[in-house]
């Protein structure tokens, strides 16, 4: 009996030093077969759609028959067929440049991006076009939360619904949203956005991707910004934005409707690198990002992006 | 012998844990792309949210043509035909609608930020005043004097000086400066010398009289008549108004901002 005992004891510690010595031998197995090993993230992004759910008239000056919402759920759509962890998320100014905002109030872009699977959006200036309250009015609309890190609302209501992160995990990666709002006063009337607090970018883009980095541990801090991709002065843009952060992988950018060729590599204050991207305006582009992770050899414990390849980095 | 395998094991055991929970992931490889939205792009219905009723009735009031336009009108720098157009009607729309003198606007300032789009050659409807007007901003009257007239007549300056983006330049109507290098030699006010003394009236939109578009000039401007009318819904009955008296849509330049070099 006492021998039993013992031998099946013995046994349960042979499984333990078996289970113990196995897992770091698998593990180094893994390394040398990257490929099964890996996992790919797939972000999609869009900015300042503009309530641009149809393509644009056949007798426009530049885009005539281009662009569209609805196309771009259709090629949403394939490519989620295509990929299995798809981040679909907008870097605000989903308002106004179509009757469909003017008549609906917006209710109609937040419901088709609902249905799209967005993930996440922040505000862009063209959010408040009717005023706080006009926002607030249709936000139900919208089953993806607003992140706005650098506004402090005084609206309670505001305040409960939008966030300053957030955090979701994909195919056990996980991953960390922050968003940045541009400067309201002299873009926004006074009387749309209220007693609104527009909070310095730079401080509070460090302070949320510090936390999200490295209290929260996630793996790819995305940052959505509306704040601009450049401007020829000192203004906080994405390009300074990136230059001077720590803990950002990603920017997604608006506002200033630019029309990339291919995302921009910058290096950080701690020589990573971090992505930049924006797709233009009027949904007549989709950015597209695919991120292929693999597992952190634990040397480091900050993750970088200093592998990047840029030689894919074209126009499709 | 026992004691010993089995404090090895949970060391290797603990080992194994520790290395497992620190390791996250790192990104190795990234791609991007912009992906064109074209035509070859098939369209999504959306039935679930019945989009086609939504189109439907926006439609009907949209294709509707009120006008034709004999040329084409852009924003400019430091002139540009849709601004001097849409200045022009809304001075005058206005001065029509609210005949009494004391709300006769002495000048209408606007912003090229806010025309969206062009106003093409050929059929007008009201979509494209949609388009080009989007907003729904609405003109008021406020009075203006002293530093922030002076405050004002800079702006004017330094936006019609500087053509950097299609925002650039500043729409007016009732009032004709030339500038020259960093001075603004005349300043004509409803065909008269500006006089730093008089107290304007000036037309404008509530977006800007709240200090937007960096008009901070405005923001201690007492308002005068809010005339309640959206400034596209001026647009459209002027363009309409014209229409039925068989008169086409015109414009052309007559240098109300110069700038000499």
């Amino acid at each position: 009996m006492a021998e039993s005992k013992f031998s099946n004891r013995r046994i349960f510690i042979k499984k333990i030093v078996l289970a113990g010595i196995s897992i770091p031998i698998l593990n180094s197995f893994s390394f040398l077969n990257k490929k099964t090993r890996s996992k790919k993230i797939t972000i999609l992004h869009t900015n300042d759609m503009h309530s641009h759910i149809d393509s644009f008239p056949e007798n426009h000056s530049r885009h005539p028959g281009m662009g569209g919402m609805r196309r771009i759920a259709s090629l949403v759509k394939k490519i989620r067929s295509e990929e299995k962890n798809v981040v679909l998320i907008d870097a605000g100014d989903i308002f106004q440049g179509t009757p469909y905002f003017n008549k609906f109030k917006g209710s109609l872009e937040l419901k088709i991006m609902s249905s799209m699977g967005y993930i996440a959006s922040t505000m862009g200036n063209h959010d408040f076009d009717n005023g706080i309250n006009g926002f607030k009015e249709v936000l139900h609309h919208a089953n993806f939360p607003f992140i706005c890190s650098n506004y402090e609302f005084s609206d309670s209501e505001m305040i409960k619904k939008t966030r300053k992160y957030l955090v979701r995990e994909m195919d056990g990666i996980k991953i960390g949203f922050l968003g940045l709002g541009i400067e309201l006063e002299g873009l926004v009337g006074k009387d749309y956005y209220g007693e609104t607090k527009y909070l310095d970018p730079l401080n509070t883009s460090n302070y949320w991707s510090n936390y999200l980095k490295n209290k929260e541990k996630c793996d790819l801090v995305i940052c959505i910004s509306h704040l601009g991709h450049k401007y020829k002065n000192n203004k906080i843009s994405d390009l300074r934005l990136a230059k001077l952060s720590k803990n950002i992988d990603v920017i997604i950018g608006g506002h200033t409707h630019t029309f990339l060729e291919k995302a921009k590599i910058i290096k950080n204050l701690e020589n990573k690198n971090v992505i930049v991207n924006q797709a233009g305006w009027g949904a007549l582009a989709l950015g597209r990002i695919d991120l292929e992770f693999s597992k952190n050899n634990g040397k480091s414990n900050s993750l970088s992006v200093s592998d990047v390849s840029k030689k894919n980095y074209a126009k499709i | 012998m026992v004691k010993i395998y089995y404090k090895f094991s949970i060391l290797i055991a603990t080992y194994s844990i520790l290395t497992l929970s620190c390791q996250g992931y790192k990104i190795a490889d990234a791609n991007s792309y912009i992906i064109d939205i074209d035509k070859n792009v098939s369209e999504e219905e959306f039935k679930e949210i019945e989009l086609s009723k939504y189109r439907d009735s926006i439609s009907k009031e949209m294709d509707k043509v009120i006008n034709h336009c004999s040329i084409t009108m852009e924003v400019g720098c430091p002139e540009g035909l849709l601004g001097d157009f849409i200045s022009d009607l809304s001075i005058l729309y206005i001065r029509k609608k609210f005949p009494k003198n004391e709300f006769n606007p002495d000048f209408c300032i606007l912003n090229n930020g806010g025309f969206r789009s062009t106003l093409n050659k050929g059929s007008i409807t009201i979509g494209d005043i949609f388009q080009i007007m989007p907003f729904d901003n609405h003109l008021l009257i406020l009075e203006i004097k002293g530093k922030e007239m002076n405050d004002l007549i800079k702006y004017i300056k330094d936006k019609s000086t500087t053509n950097i983006s299609r925002k650039s330049g500043v729409p007016l109507s009732g009032i004709r400066l030339k500038i020259s290098g960093d001075k603004v030699n005349r300043c004509m006010i409803s065909n008269k010398m500006y006089n730093p003394l008089k107290t304007y009236k000036v037309l404008t939109t509530n977006y800007l009289a709240s200090g937007g578009d960096d008009m901070i000039f405005f923001k201690n401007c007492k308002t005068l008549l809010n005339t309640k009318l959206l400034l596209r819904d001026v647009i459209i009955r002027y363009i309409e108004e014209l229409g039925k008296n068989n008169i086409k849509i015109n414009a052309q330049f007559d240098g109300r901002v110069q700038v000499l070099q």
